[in-house]
């Protein structure tokens, strides 16, 4: 492991003093953007134009990804107060071992993230090399693509594994490509399509009813399910970057704009090429748009940004697992959390990407609604001793019951509301309130309840 | 912690009554003392002297300096949240959620 490993891993294990802050409000913005706009983005505006118009997508990505992220934007607080990374912050509400389960679901979980961006790197890239006429073995989506994000996952892994300084040279790459490739994109929506056009235009797979007219109903709370799972997702990834904050208030709208309304426009811009193409991948889109020289650039482009945000993930991943188990090389740490998001890199599971999404949206969003009460609860004031010492939230054998049971309560709750892989409400209410916000809220109420009973708080 | 312990069972349970008043209202009154000074930074996966050692420091450091201010609502390493930030917030937040209401209707 290299020294500047090292160092970051020691430094992830200390509180981050008020000297060592680097953070402010415009960092936070640049830095959130960079790490937002990617495959998850361009996936779930793509996902959403598949079954609203415009004029109903885009209030749909922009409030089901920024909605969420208001209801627990006070996550933001809870490390930058005391410089601990995010899952120290955990301990009070579920426990010191009730955490390590959070940091299990945490790391298991982004195997899809991981996968999702990998495959829209195989993607492009296997039209790439069709353009270029390519053999069919790397010019097919099967295994062509396959191939790809294998390769597109090996070379995310290596950057990160070569540590933070390539990691940031290849981001601050990244941040330009990403940047002119919307630009460049809207550019050709608005010129070449022209917007009255793409308003005018309807959804090609929204769900019917029996008479095969569009559900509305089920479609905006499918679409909006899926946004908010996005937007909940963020919930695992506030300490790593708000410990380094300089006021708690840059940790606190850098995180909620810069996740939120300002990332979404890639969303938003790829509902728009949904609509226009009939696919959840922009990057068919990029396909059409005609020239050879163009299409090679936006898929270029698209190739480096999805390589570099799996590079963004691997890297805090293999950090919150080596601080929690010290003892694991950092080359294992590096592969424990990435190699078995090979698993699952193919189209099925690319398809999928909105199941992937409502599982997430239960996730975290349960996760989140007992952050926000225990900050309802607690201010967020705490001994720091009792944080960092790992019997200082030790609770009933290392699990505060309250958040457990408020968990598994909304998770029941959500399940009920609606049943990801069967794709049915059992009690009917999905198509009027949703699932993610409302099991966010029977999270938080639970564990204000049950604090308040179990005297814990 | 354990120090409390020792302190009550030692001593309050097997000494005379003023023995046992005076070393519980001792202990009362510097419970937060005995805290700290007894319930040292314990993390079994973490085995690094050195790092436990400048873990225990900048604890110290916090406890000496910040702790008091934090738990009475004050600024932790870093200014607080104001609650301009949260109105702010919630403020754009709710014109969302209004246009996203709107747009739904028409």
């Amino acid at each position: 492991m290299s020294k500047e490993v090292e160092k970051e891993v020691y430094f992830n294990l200390l509180p981050t003093k008020d000297k060592e802050r680097v953070w402010g409000f415009w960092d936070f913005l640049a830095v959130q953007i960079c790490f937002g706009i990617a495959a998850w983005f361009f996936l779930v505006g793509g996902f959403t134009g598949l079954v609203l118009p415009a004029k109903w997508a885009i209030p749909t990505v922009i409030f089901g990804n920024q909605f969420p992220l208001f209801l627990m934007s006070i996550l933001s607080v809870y490390s930058a107060r005391y410089g601990a990374e995010q899952f120290y912050m955990t301990r009070p509400m579920f426990g010191s071992r009730g955490t390590d389960i959070w940091i299990l679901i945490y790391i298991v979980s982004s195997y899809g993230w991981i996968a999702y961006a990998s495959f829209l790197f195989g993607e492009s890239a296997y039209k790439f090399a069709a353009m270029l006429k390519l053999p069919e073995i790397i010019a097919s989506e099967v295994p062509g693509a396959i191939i790809w994000a294998f390769i597109a996952t090996i070379i995310g892994m290596y950057i990160a594994y070569k540590g933070p300084t390539i990691l940031k040279w290849f981001m601050r790459l990244s941040a330009i490509f990403l940047i002119a490739v919307l630009l460049g994109f809207i550019y050709y929506l608005i010129a070449v399509t022209g917007l009255e056009k793409i308003f005018a235009l309807q959804p090609s797979a929204p769900y019917t009813l029996p008479n095969g007219e569009p559900d509305w109903p089920l479609n905006f709370a499918a679409a909006l399910e899926w946004n908010v799972g996005l937007g909940f997702s963020w919930a695992f990834w506030y300490g790593q970057y708000t410990r380094l904050a300089k006021t708690e208030s840059a940790a606190y709208h850098g995180t909620l704009w810069g996740w939120g309304v300002l990332a979404a426009t890639a969303g938003v811009f790829s509902a728009l090429t949904a609509l226009i193409v009939g696919s959840f991948d922009p990057t068919d889109w990029i396909v059409k748009l005609g020239t050879f020289e163009t299409s090679l650039i936006g898929l270029l482009l698209m190739a480096i940004a999805n390589i570099t945000s799996v590079a963004a993930l691997v890297y805090p991943l293999s950090i919150t697992l080596r601080s929690r188990v010290p003892r694991i090389k950092w080359i294992w740490a590096v592969l424990i959390v990435s190699l078995p998001a090979l698993l699952i890199e193919n189209p099925t599971t690319f398809a999928s990407y909105n199941i992937y999404l409502t599982y997430i949206a239960l996730i975290t969003g349960i996760y989140a609604g007992v952050l926000v009460g225990e900050y309802i609860l607690t201010r967020g004031n705490y001994r720091i001793r009792d944080i960092y010492n790992y019997k200082g939230f030790w609770y009933t054998k290392g699990f505060n019951l309250a958040g457990c049971i408020a968990a598994i309560a909304a998770t029941a709750f959500y399940l009920w509301t609606w049943d990801p892989v069967l794709q049915v409400s059992h009690n009917g209410l999905f198509d009027k309130i949703s699932a993610g916000i409302p099991s966010f809220f029977v999270a938080m109420i639970l564990y204000i309840i049950l604090s308040k009973i179990m005297k814990i708080r | 912690m354990p120090g409390c312990y020792i302190l009550l069972k030692g001593k309050v349970l097997f000494g005379n009554f003023s023995n046992k008043l005076r070393l519980t209202l001792y202990f009362l009154k510097n419970i937060s003392f005995i805290m700290l000074n007894d319930n040292k930074i314990e993390i079994p996966y973490i085995k690094d002297p050195e790092l436990l050692n400048e873990l225990e420091t900048r604890i110290k450091e916090f406890e000496n300096h910040i702790q008091e201010r934090v738990l009475k609502g004050g600024d932790g390493y870093v200014p607080r949240i104001k609650k301009r930030d949260l109105i702010i917030a919630a403020v754009i937040n709710i014109i969302i959620l209004v246009y996203y209401i709107f747009s739904l209707l028409i």
